[in-house]
């Protein structure tokens, strides 16, 4: 039977039931709900305060008000909105400076300083200085977190580019395309892996970046967002509210890493440039 | 013709653009090297030899003779140290489809467009139209015994279909010579000899003039009119060898020719370099 299983995971336990059996979304259903069951019964049974820990109950009803009367659907959306604005931004500046590095050796130097420079940088530590700039407001947050999602992009674009096969590269100079159009027609799709892997790690800078930054400046103009949210609900001892923030940054965690692997499996999957 | 119209004294016309009656590409002392850490490099000393219009020329020499340097220089990915290249006259040639190469490697495809996009798609680079394009495209694939795949991506395809679409490709283009550098070399040996048949059938439909790099004498016999055997590095054109019309692969002249063939690459360098200056 040993001889037969290809693989030393198979080769353990081979007759009977599998934890690997079942479907990747049930096995990881299946946990979850196992980590929910601890969680009540550390709240029930561990004698905590309820001021300081809600069970998943409170947090799932907190969860649904706050969707449904929009106390907490609002400041997800007004997160998101400066997320998507600021992740576009810094991506926008990242591809830029990245082309300009692949096609000058200054850029080339360039960008590796200031990645070097800013990179190991934490998003929020520059938030005190973008307030003197910018004021308490939306766009010191927006630059902020841009800020932050710039140099992950860089890197991992830059890797990239140059991890691009020579071959390749020179088929496009030899099929009569410019310079330039090396660089958008055949570089970008071929390091289009390492540009998907840039963004996803851009996003997750990007929401700690936001959610830490709305942390420290309560309201952003007019409009909280979800560290805002949450932060309030802290100052009114409001724990499911809390908790529910909280769930609502995972639920979106989670759907846009599905987003992503979507996006995934439609390209660099479907071409055979990455695997599954 | 030709000389009638260099005796009338329109050797100026022939030599600037006319092409029609001298060699398509023609390489004049031609030597080839680049830098590293440890210095300049020569790989090729000095290569001189001309290719006709429809010709399928074959150069040959052991590993490390810069044949593939050489190509690359045809191509106009490398600046020879000395000498010069023309193609029709023109010289300092910059890459271009003009030219069109294959390579070995697998991953000369790209990987993001489907077969048929892979032979479109530089057809749209040089100003055709979408439509037109994709037709001339599917007829290249005919060609090549592709129109089956055409829809697929590269990374669902063998080797050997791999380089029929980049023979597709590069014949789309409507080179003037037709590069290959080393294509078979990473393929196995069944599929190796099926695709020289056909490029042989290719060629001979198309009617495209050839420039094919190999390090195999079998591969240069089967696919060559004439042969150019390059020595150690740093490399001169040891021989020139006329190989039409020798007969099938059983024959006596055929392996005679092998046997020399073989010799030449294996004379040491002292010899190769004498052989060289004795033939200019």
């Amino acid at each position: 039977m040993a001889a037969v299983s290809s693989s030393p995971v198979i080769a353990r336990r081979s007759p009977g039931w599998r934890w690997t059996a079942p479907p990747s979304w049930l096995r990881k259903t299946i946990l979850l709900v196992v980590l929910i069951g601890v969680w009540q019964a550390y709240v029930s049974l561990g004698h905590v305060s309820h001021l300081l820990w809600a069970t998943p109950w409170q947090t799932a009803r907190a969860f649904a008000t706050g969707w449904r009367d929009g106390s907490l659907a609002g400041p997800t959306w007004t997160t998101l909105q400066i997320l998507l604005q600021s992740v576009g931004i810094g991506a926008g500046i990242a591809v830029a400076f990245t082309i300009f590095a692949a096609l000058s050796s200054v850029g080339e130097d360039l960008l590796e300083l200031l990645t070097s420079i800013f990179n190991p940088l934490p998003g929020v530590a520059i938030l005190p200085l973008a307030m003197l700039w910018f004021g308490i407001n939306r766009s010191a947050i927006v630059f902020t977190i841009a800020l932050s999602t710039i140099w992950p992009i860089a890197i991992n674009l830059s890797m990239g580019f140059r991890t691009v096969s020579p071959t390749i590269v020179a088929v496009g100079r030899n099929i009569g395309l410019s310079r330039f159009r090396v660089v958008t027609d055949v570089l970008a799709p071929a390091a289009l892996p390492h540009a998907v892997t840039g963004l996803k790690s851009a996003w997750a800078f990007g929401w700690r970046t936001a959610i830490a930054s709305e942390l420290v400046f309560g309201v952003a103009g007019s409009k909280g967002g979800l560290g805002n949210y949450i932060n309030n609900a802290r100052n009114f001892l409001l724990t499911p509210e809390v908790f529910a923030g909280l769930v609502t940054i995972a639920v979106l965690g989670v759907c846009f890493e599905a987003l992503f692997g979507a996006a995934e499996r439609r390209t660099v999957v479907r071409w055979g440039m990455k695997r599954n | 013709m030709g000389a009638v119209e260099a005796a009338s004294g329109r050797t100026k016309v022939r030599e600037t653009g006319g092409g029609q009656t001298g060699p398509l590409l023609r390489l004049t002392g031609v030597a080839l090297g680049y830098e590293t850490a440890t210095g300049f490099h020569l790989a090729v000393a000095d290569a001189s030899f001309d290719v006709a219009p429809r010709e399928k020329l074959v150069v040959i020499g052991p590993s490390g003779s810069g044949k593939s340097t050489l190509l690359k220089a045809i191509a106009g990915f490398v600046v020879p140290v000395a000498g010069v290249i023309e193609l029709e006259g023109r010289r300092s040639l910059r890459p271009g489809p003009d030219r069109a190469v294959v390579f070995q490697e697998f991953d000369q495809l790209f990987a993001w467009r489907t077969v048929l996009g892979n032979v479109a798609y530089p057809l749209r680079v040089n100003g055709f139209s979408r439509a037109a394009a994709t037709a001339r495209a599917r007829t290249f694939l005919e060609l090549t015994q592709l129109t089956d795949a055409a829809e697929r991506h590269p990374h669902e395809l063998s080797g050997g279909m791999k380089q029929r679409v980049a023979i597709a490709r590069a014949l789309a283009l409507d080179p003037r010579v037709l590069l290959m550098d080393e294509p078979f070399g990473a393929l196995d040996a069944i599929t190796r000899q099926r695709l020289q048949v056909e490029l042989n059938r290719i060629v001979a439909e198309t009617g495209v003039t050839l420039v094919f790099i190999t390090h195999s004498i079998e591969e240069a016999l089967v696919l060559g009119d004439r042969i150019v055997v390059l020595g150690e590095r740093p490399s001169r054109v040891v021989e020139i060898v006329d190989v039409r019309g020798l007969g099938g692969p059983d024959t006596v002249e055929h392996s005679a020719m092998r046997g020399r063939l073989r010799s030449l690459l294996t004379v040491d360098r002292g010899e190769v370099v004498a052989d060289g200056g004795g033939l200019e």
